[in-house]
């Protein structure tokens, strides 16, 4: 995990994406447990309040769920909720933006799916 | 309680001072039996442990205000405890320090030193132990007050600022010894005879009975208590110097 | 019983300076706060009126409900971990854990001594004899071993190499994590505790500037750089708090929101340290 305390997410965002990261990676795996709060703040050297709000926030998501006594785990079909959310975010903030912005340059339809088809620069074959 | 803590630090750090003191009396009176034995002079007398005593009270009470005020306040001890803890420990000092005495003086007549020369050369009529009670108790106010004297000498330095510090410490001393004498020699006739007469009443009195030097020596006590006490109910704590 | 410290009105004076002049905070109990301001501000004084080292001019301090100057309950409640050593000569680090549990009958012996192991102390050495960085570190360990709810660091980190510094602060926050107690750390290394802190408190002159979660105080301000014809257009109207010039280019530090920043200008967060740098500047 990384934070970035430059950036202006507060950083209880941060934790929270920051574990839907490493579950859609798998580092964390479903029904498994999660570090705790304590391991968390003490190992980024982060106040555990604020990481306890992060978790607070993927608990009320449904991605996490607590465990009393034992700690907090990743709740079954966290992996797909996670990435259902992101596919969303991704079509929000870079299709319609991408869409907009086409408009502007007055790009057709056409010509964005053959930009698409074509694929990054370096993988363009000549 | 606190007090009690504050209590326990003071004999802390008063133990091994009290090892000094009591080894230089062992030394000295086994020095005054030596010389005794090997010399044909007829008596020794190894005096003055109430007033070495009295000194080293005098002494404690310097040292432990700042050292007090110091520690107790940076471990929460509230200004009041440490105060009345040190006027207790000051009194239970004398007390113990006053009936070690007497158990030295006891040990040094029965190596045949002469060891109360002081008391019977102001209170000679006073024999046994009933007699002895009397300046027992005047020994123990009297170190109280040195106590205090010194307490109350040590709380007005730590409060001082510099410039005062050398002030004080010039003219006090010149006062005393110079402005003393200059007044009751500038002083009319009159008032040097009644002030005369006054102070040798005073003595008469002291004299008559060692009760009555206790309680001299317990106004003593309060009246350094009471400007001791005015020196710590706001003090800071301050670092060394 | 209302839990945490009340300072109302607070005012210290030393002959004719103020160093604190009518300051009202509340420290909630079991939260970390930092205690910012620059040299001479007041920080250390704020700590010693509320630790009972001085006596306050005028004003009080409320702990848990009850008058806080020079009450021992009270005070019993209240450790301050400061530069000044106020241990008789000769006394070692052993003594000086024993003294500390003696008036703070919470102090953990056990855990004293494993910091002690972690850090590289020996506790038989005279404090005398330790080096400014240990020194600092036997005041440092124990602090939190005493147990004390609220907990006061004055510069908890003067003299310490970088590896004790980050094992200071990891333990600091396991410990706060386990169990929790009212925490104030003072410090010039803003940068270090910025996301340790929950509440920021910055003193200016003897008067709190500003008193807010941490959270907050980081969403306060931004910066904006470019050119300098377009970042003074862009600034017309809005609190700056600071400029920098280079040559045709500049960088201003803003209070507020960043609204419609245009693209030629390049906008940055503005961290406590900044922040705080620019508004004691002043």
């Amino acid at each position: 995990m990384q934070f970035n305390f430059e950036s202006d997410t507060p950083i209880y965002m941060q934790v929270a994406e920051q574990i839907k990261d490493a579950i859609l990676s798998g580092a964390f795996l479903e029904e498994t447990q999660v570090p705790s709060t304590t391991e968390i703040s003490v190992t980024y050297k982060i106040n555990p309040a604020t990481v306890l709000k992060g978790m607070t926030l993927l608990t009320d998501a449904g991605i996490l769920y607590k465990k009393r006594g034992v700690g907090m785990f990743v709740k079954k079909g966290a992996a797909g909720t996670i990435l259902k959310q992101r596919k969303n975010a991704f079509y929000n903030s870079y299709i319609v933006r991408l869409l907009e912005e086409a408009k502007k340059l007055s790009i057709s339809q056409q010509e964005i799916i053959r930009m698409i088809e074509e694929g990054p620069a370096d993988e363009k074959r000549d | 309680m606190k007090i009690g803590k504050m209590f326990r630090w003071y004999w802390q750090n008063t133990y091994w001072g009290l090892v000094g003191f009591y080894g230089a009396m062992l030394f000295l009176m086994l020095l005054g039996f030596v010389i005794m034995v090997f010399s044909s002079t007829e008596e020794v007398s190894v005096n003055g442990f109430a007033f070495s005593a009295e000194i080293m009270l005098l002494v404690m009470g310097i040292i432990f205000f700042p050292a007090g005020t110091r520690f107790g306040l940076s471990n929460g001890v509230s200004r009041k405890t440490v105060f009345c803890g040190m006027v207790l420990f000051l009194l239970a000092l004398s007390v113990g320090m006053t009936l070690v005495n007497l158990l030295g003086q006891w040990a040094g007549s029965a190596m045949g030193l002469n060891t109360d020369a002081v008391e019977k050369m102001v209170y000679p009529s006073l024999t046994g132990l009933g007699g002895r009670f009397g300046v027992i108790v005047s020994q123990i106010a009297g170190g109280w007050a040195l106590g205090m004297l010194g307490y109350f000498i040590g709380g007005a330095y730590y409060r001082m600022n510099k410039i005062w510090k050398i002030v004080v410490s010039i003219t006090v001393p010149a006062l005393l010894v110079f402005g003393l004498p200059l007044l009751l020699v500038a002083a009319p006739a009159g008032v040097v005879e009644t002030l005369g007469n006054w102070f040798f009443s005073a003595i008469e009195w002291v004299v008559r009975s060692p009760y009555n030097l206790a309680l001299l020596w317990l106004g003593g006590t309060v009246f350094f208590g009471i400007f001791s006490w005015l020196l710590i109910r706001r003090a800071p704590v301050k670092i060394a110097g | 019983m209302k839990k945490g410290i009340e300072v109302k009105e607070l005012t210290m004076r030393f002959g004719n300076i103020t160093a604190l002049d009518r300051v009202d905070l509340i420290l909630e109990e079991n939260r970390i706060y930092g205690l910012l301001g620059r040299n001479g501000a007041g920080k250390s004084t704020l700590l010693n009126v509320i630790g009972n080292r001085l006596y306050p001019s005028e004003g009080a301090v409320v702990i848990d409900g009850e008058i806080g100057m020079d009450n021992d309950r009270a005070q019993g409640k209240v450790y301050y971990m400061g530069e000044k050593n106020i241990y008789p000569e000769g006394t070692t680090v052993k003594q000086l854990f024993r003294w500390s549990k003696n008036f703070y009958p919470d102090f953990d012996m056990e855990y004293a001594f494993q910091l002690a192991g972690q850090f590289g102390l020996n506790p038989k050495k005279k404090l005398k004899g330790l080096s400014t960085g240990y020194l600092t570190i036997a005041k440092l360990i124990a602090a939190p071993a005493a147990n004390a709810p609220y907990t006061f660091f004055d510069e908890p980190v003067l003299g310490l190499d970088a590896n004790h510094r980050e094992m200071f602060y990891r333990e600091l926050i396991h410990r706060y994590s386990e169990q929790p107690r009212t925490i104030v750390i003072s410090t010039h290394l803003i940068e270090e505790i910025a996301d340790i802190i929950e509440q920021v408190v910055i003193i200016k002159e003897g008067k709190i500037l500003l008193d807010r979660p941490a959270e907050q105080v980081k969403q306060m301000g931004y910066q904006v750089s470019g050119k300098a014809s377009e970042v003074d257009a862009y600034c017309a109207g809005k609190k700056v708090l600071g400029e920098e010039l280079l040559g045709g280019f500049k960088s201003a530090c803003l209070l507020g929101q960043p609204e419609n920043v245009p693209a030629s200008l390049e906008m940055t967060a503005l961290d406590l340290q900044k922040l705080f740098v620019q508004l004691t500047n002043a």
